[in-house]
């Protein structure tokens, strides 16, 4: 049996040669499943994500 | 008229992201002006309930459709398309931590939407034990917020479902925030809106979990009258609820298909992600999954002078837009995009 938890997250990547949106999609997935996201800075190479994410906790 | 002959309808989504405080939609379905300018320069237009939400206030138009923030991230993305409907069916889930006042004035915003609208509302169901809303602030500025009884949002969807909900209305109890600097600041028309982020997250849970369209109104006590309000905030202190606009939006969004459930490609009447044709947002607010997505796509992106809390501009992402002052601009791009002008055709010099 599992329990669905929220947990937000923020994170700085940097860009690559992958597109932004699946240079996120993948640094989230670390996370959870991505529920909402999005880009909220970006300076040179890096940007800012900040995103909810939904974690499967294992009861 | 061919689908896709010059002139023909256009695709467009727009997107104004909740709670970053847009200048122009970021308040109470102060999105609705330009959406509806829109749908007029494209002919078809999709976007999320926030645009078109002012509470007791909203239109109908048929070449608008109503899809939640995460269904609209999805369709960008082409795992999900839009069905147009006649209507839909829409459950109402309530929050088991309503007061029994406001329990009973939301239920009768859904007897006048079915007395006075014709529309289909029902089943109801109220879940086991209070939701318990937090609103919170990114770090950006942006508003977030937290459900902190996801098990029984979720529950409570699966029952509608199954009593024949073809469509969710959800209505939270919200914490009541009367004289804090963050509320007045937003009547006065200079803040951004708090209930914004909990309420997307509760949308997305219901979406991703049910596959159905969803919207979500939050309840609250009603506030002391304030003379200075400002003209963008006064849809959402007409009435006792913003539940009106919800069942509203609802009563006609598209159903959701799932391009990889057995035939799902292949429903005939599919509105589907390769037929967009143009996606409108703000310029500061171009980091969002559903910008992104048609931007990799090399779908036109109308990048819009809209000022807010953000700042993650075309520049700033390396992406190749069409700017445009205002909105009356950006439909002037849809009008030419939609007659299959080149863009660079009206520009001096040309770019």
């Amino acid at each position: 049996m599992s329990r669905i938890r929220l947990q937000t997250v923020q994170l700085q990547l940097q860009r690559n040669h992958a597109s932004l949106r699946s240079t996120v999609l993948q640094a989230l997935q670390d996370h959870g499943r991505p529920l909402r996201w999005a880009i909220t800075a970006a300076q040179g190479t890096v940007i800012t994500v900040e995103a909810v994410v939904i974690a499967e906790e294992v009861m | 008229m061919s689908l896709l002959s010059a002139g023909s309808p256009l695709p467009t989504l727009l997107l104004i992201p909740t709670g970053i405080g847009c200048e122009l939609g970021g308040y109470a379905g102060d999105g609705l002006p330009a959406a509806r300018l829109l749908a007029a320069a494209a002919g078809c237009l999709i976007t999320h309930p926030n645009v078109m939400n002012a509470a007791s206030l909203y239109w109908s138009d048929p070449r608008i459709h109503y899809v939640e923030g995460l269904a609209l991230d999805r369709f960008a993305a082409g795992s999900l398309a839009l069905r147009p409907v006649r209507s839909q069916r829409v459950g109402l889930l309530l929050d088991g931590g309503l007061e029994d006042d406001l329990r009973l004035r939301h239920l009768q915003v859904a007897d006048g939407c079915c007395a006075s609208l014709g529309l289909d509302i029902g089943p109801m169901v109220t879940t086991d034990v209070p939701l318990d809303v937090t609103l919170e602030r990114g770090p950006s500025g942006s508003s977030w917020g937290r459900v902190g009884r996801v098990d029984a949002l979720l529950r409570s969807g699966e029952k509608l479902k199954q009593a024949g909900a073809t469509a969710i209305a959800v209505v939270a109890r919200f914490p009541d925030d009367p004289g804090s600097d963050a509320l007045e600041a937003y009547r006065q028309g200079s803040g951004v809106v708090a209930l914004a982020g909990a309420e997307a997250v509760i949308s997305h849970l219901l979406t991703d979990h049910l596959g159905l369209p969803c919207a979500h109104a939050p309840a609250m006590g009603t506030l002391p009258l304030n003379p200075d309000l400002d003209p963008r905030a006064a849809g959402e202190e007409l009435g006792f609820t913003f539940l009106a606009c919800v069942l509203v939006g609802l009563s006609r969004a598209p159903d959701l298909i799932e391009i990889s459930s057995p035939g799902g490609d292949a429903m005939p009447g599919l509105l589907r992600s390769d037929q967009i044709g143009a996606v409108v947002a703000p310029e500061g607010a171009l980091g969002g999954a559903a910008v992104l997505a048609c931007a990799e796509r090399r779908i036109p992106v109308i990048a819009v002078r809209n000022p807010c809390v953000l700042n993650v501009t075309a520049e700033a992402l390396g992406l190749r837009v069409l700017s445009a002052q205002n909105y009356a601009e950006a439909a002037g791009w849809l009008l030419a995009l939609r007659e299959g002008l080149a863009p660079r055709a009206l520009l001096r010099p040309m770019g």
